[in-house]
């Protein structure tokens, strides 16, 4: 029981850590940073259970937060649906595309997975710029309306935040059930050895795609909650440049590791706030140490200092710390 | 909208001189991929450091333009060798993500440093023999992409001859068909592979050079030059040299005629069109048109 | 009768290319028995496994699992018929720990998906606890009772990985055990705990097939042996038999020439 319990606690640490942040936060685009951290957190989540977990491999996530992003405002903003609605057919349709181009692309390995991952992002990003009458085109789309529930609407930094953070919480529970069952321990079969996770009689292309599409949903759920947030979306939010982001989080925190989404996202988001304000030697020194990071610690930040300093210690390295 | 058979020809034209610039792309990513296995997400940036060191040399400096190439040229080339040294060779349990984001961090870092030298703008470069338009049937073509073919053509008879009559050329061959083996005759491979880093800025810094009259030099030219460039390798065949260029000159034309011959409005999605070919590629025949096994 | 030929290969043919490493290749295995594939290097044993398992297509021939033929199945559905293999190079999950690893090996005999998963529901966790329970007999069966369960799967020894490997695919309750050369790079007295265990298996209901070059062993255990050289059959009988058969010493004295 105990055993059980304990990879609750992370969740339980961020819990408490969300309730107390706004006190600590000085003004309100501060908090504005933390829910665009907590939106991103709920993308990296989802590509870590893809990328860390089943082993797979995705340069073009930005396109399923686009879509979820662009499927609120549309619906919302342009068609006057409900925003509830708009972000469930936004979540709905990530889903979908991500079944469909999974199921072919999942077909692929390694490099090959990358780049027909980023050709896709690229294909998504040019439509969205393209189809004008549907998106906007580079205007973009403005004045989303924000979410409600019954009289509360969410049209402040202060209460997205705590929407955000719920959101995070729950999806951070989610992602540790999944890890530890018997369908999370298949996809991480898949990435063990897919040979002899076929052998076990686990079906892999379908595990694939069932994390693949996971993945596209929480992106698109992000996608939403970011263009409710924001009210306003364009398309090179959602573009190659995201997509690199979204990876880097994920890598830079530690593959396999819910703690390692949350600090992997808070960190580059962070990092990418500051380079809009001093492009030039930051954008230096942002792949420099990702450069440096990826060479002498490829296990990322969380989980690679926590390696390091095991090693020191001399201890048995123990598994299992995911969250 | 059918296209008058001048038009078709402009397209063409446009077509095959572009082609040739991802040719050249395409070639820089074959031959790290073969020598390592690795994609070099960086590629796109020899093309723009290239570009932009020739702005300095030529433009800045008022260098003539042979004496700017050649700087330029190697300029890249030392960038393409220091790049394999600091961030391929030190690198521990290298998986193919961790790869993937060392050459993007890469890519990321030199993008940050060519804006930081030559700041955001985009700057001109003179074109090598003028701006006279030169007619062909009732079509026309610029000098400079007389250059563009012509050069693209001479360095692939270099590299060929490079291949097959230079112990260098045949050795990095050998490394490239099979590492153990070629390492059991003496060959060694971690200087191939430094080599093959080397010779894909060569070839990166001479299509900035080249394109850049052109292009223009700017510090983010690489990204979508990079990638198609990579689109052409994948069309090819990502692993032939040959498929790479053939490879370019397709996706090239493709798109040039896609571009010219789509209706109004339709323009825009002629980036698609190199994304497009990549994933029906992948997804139909993944070893492209002339690809032996791969890696 | 043919209940009890638990696996069949019915003129199994593979060609890689021109060279043709498994030769309409026929012999049963009979429910209850451990039976040894044997030959030398190069022999085609491991491309017979990877046959019956399906990790490579038949170019001809059958291959038949309690009768039912096996053509075009993917290797998941050959394990959901109940037939359960180890590698020859340790392939286990290195992203997981013993227990899991184990834990993997009884995915067939699971249900819960990915929702009962993620919220939890009362049937997954019934099923977890169950699958625990089966994981940790299997592991004190193969004697590996005495490791922490959470211990990452690579920082067993060698032997302990074997055996690690054969406890996974105990999990799944096969009908049908392959072991691919589960000696290999044993120690004698590892290899000697292994032949006990391999009985010990067979006297729980699973029948064994397995390939092995450790004579000792496989004379031992095994209650027939079949010889393979260059992908065609050349000997199949009780192991004294096969063992004084003049084909068969030519085809591994040939070996050594």
């Amino acid at each position: 029981m105990k055993h059980e319990l304990a990879r609750y606690r992370w969740i339980v640490i961020v819990a408490a850590a969300a309730a107390v942040l706004p006190r600590l936060l000085p003004d309100r685009y501060a908090i504005h940073l933390a829910v665009m951290i907590g939106i991103n957190t709920i993308v990296a989540l989802g590509l870590n259970l893809l990328m860390g977990y089943a082993g797979q491999v995705s340069l073009g996530q930005a396109a399923f937060v686009g879509v979820g992003a662009y499927a609120s405002a549309i619906l919302s903003a342009n068609m006057g649906i409900s925003p509830w609605f708009a972000m469930a057919a936004g979540v709905a349709l990530s889903a979908l595309i991500g079944a469909a181009v999974g199921v072919p692309l999942l077909k692929l390995r390694g490099h090959y997975l990358a780049m027909g991952t980023l050709g896709f992002g690229m294909i998504v990003h040019i439509v969205l710029v393209q189809w004008e009458s549907l998106t906007g085109g580079t205007i973009g789309i403005m004045s989303v309306p924000p979410l409600k529930i019954g009289g509360i609407s969410f049209d402040s930094e202060l209460k997205m935040y705590y929407l955000v953070a719920a959101s995070v919480i729950v999806a951070m529970a989610l992602a540790a059930n999944i890890i530890n069952s018997r369908v999370g321990r298949a996809m991480r079969a898949v990435h063990g050895s897919e040979i002899a996770a076929e052998m076990s009689g686990v079906d892999t292309a379908r595990y694939k795609l069932q994390v693949f599409v996971l993945s596209a949903a929480m992106a698109g759920y992000a996608g939403s909650l970011y263009a409710h947030h924001t009210t306003y979306v364009h398309p090179d939010s959602f573009g190659f440049h995201y997509s690199i982001y979204l990876v880097v989080m994920v890598v830079i925190g530690g593959m396999a590791s819910i703690g390692g989404a949350i600090f992997g996202a808070g960190a580059v988001t962070l990092i990418a706030e500051h380079l809009r304000s001093f492009e030039e030697f930051s954008t230096v020194a942002f792949g420099f140490i990702l450069v440096a990071i990826m060479v002498f610690l490829p296990a990322g930040l969380w989980r690679g200092t926590a390696e390091a300093l095991r090693r020191l210690r001399r201890t048995a390295p123990t598994p299992g710390e995911e969250a | 909208m059918i296209p008058s058979g001048d038009q078709f020809l402009q397209y063409l034209l446009s077509g095959v001189t572009l082609g040739s610039i991802y040719g050249m792309i395409a070639l820089g990513f074959t031959l790290i991929h073969n020598a390592t296995g690795i994609v070099n997400f960086a590629q796109g940036e020899f093309v723009a450091y290239g570009a932009l060191i020739v702005f300095t040399c030529s433009g800045v400096l008022g260098l003539p333009m042979p004496l700017a190439i050649l700087i330029a040229v190697v300029g890249v080339t030392l960038v393409g060798a220091a790049l394999e040294r600091a961030a391929i060779r030190p690198s521990r349990r290298p998986s193919v993500i961790t790869l993937i984001i060392i050459t993007i961090g890469a890519s990321i870092f030199l993008r940050g440093t060519a804006m930081w030298i030559w700041g955001p703008d985009a700057l001109p470069i003179r074109h090598f023999s003028g701006e006279e338009p030169i007619a062909i049937g009732r079509a026309s073509i610029l000098p400079q992409h007389l250059w563009i073919m012509g050069i693209v053509l001479g360095t692939m008879v270099a590299l060929w001859l490079l291949g097959e009559k230079t112990q260098v050329g045949k050795a990095m061959r050998a490394c490239a068909m099979d590492r153990e083996a070629a390492q059991l005759v003496g060959i060694p491979a971690s200087r191939m592979v430094m080599l093959s880093f080397a010779l894909s800025g060569t070839l990166g810094g001479i299509a900035g050079a080249i394109v850049a009259p052109i292009a223009m030099g700017q510090y983010n030219m690489g990204i979508m030059l990079g990638l198609k460039g990579f689109c052409a390798a994948i069309l090819g065949g990502m692993g032939n040299p040959l498929g790479a260029v053939l490879g370019g000159l397709l996706l090239g034309t493709l798109e040039s005629l896609g571009a010219g011959l789509s209706p109004i409005g339709w323009s825009g999605f002629k980036d698609a069109i190199a994304f497009g070919i990549m994933l029906i590629v992948l997804l139909a025949k993944p070893t492209g048109l002339l690809g032996r096994g791969g890696r | 009768m043919a209940a009890d030929q638990l696996l069949q290969l019915d003129r199994a043919t593979k060609r890689f290319g021109g060279l043709v490493a498994v030769d309409e290749l026929c012999f049963e295995v009979q429910r209850g028995q451990i039976k040894a594939l044997i030959g030398p290097n190069g022999a085609g044993k491991t491309t017979a496994f990877n046959l019956i398992t399906r990790v490579y297509p038949l170019d001809g021939g059958e291959v038949r699992i309690a009768g039912a033929p096996t053509r075009g199945l993917p290797s998941h559905r050959v394990a959901a018929l109940g037939v359960a293999r180890t590698f020859q190079n340790v392939q286990l999950f290195g992203n997981m720990s013993v227990l899991e690893n184990v834990m993997v090996g009884a995915h067939t005999r699971g249900t819960s998906g990915l929702l009962s998963s993620a919220l939890r529901l009362r049937s997954m966790r019934s099923q977890e606890r169950a699958l625990t329970e089966r994981a940790l007999s299997c592991l004190d069966l193969v004697g590996l009772g005495g490791i922490s369960r959470d211990t990452e799967a690579l920082s067993l020894s060698f032997g302990q990985q074997r055996l690690l490997e054969i406890a996974r695919a105990l999990a799944a309750e096969p009908q049908l055990l392959l072991l691919d050369e589960p000696a290999a790079g044993l120690s004698s007295a590892e290899t000697v705990r292994l032949g006990e265990l391999v009985q010990r298996i067979r006297d729980l209901g699973i029948t064994v097939l397995i390939v092995d070059h450790d004579m000792d062993l496989v004379m031992q255990i095994s209650g027939e042996v079949v010889v393979l050289d260059h992908g065609v059959k050349i000997a199949e009988g009780a192991p004294r038999a096969v063992q004084r058969d003049p084909k068969v010493i030519a085809a591994y004295l040939g070996e050594e020439a």
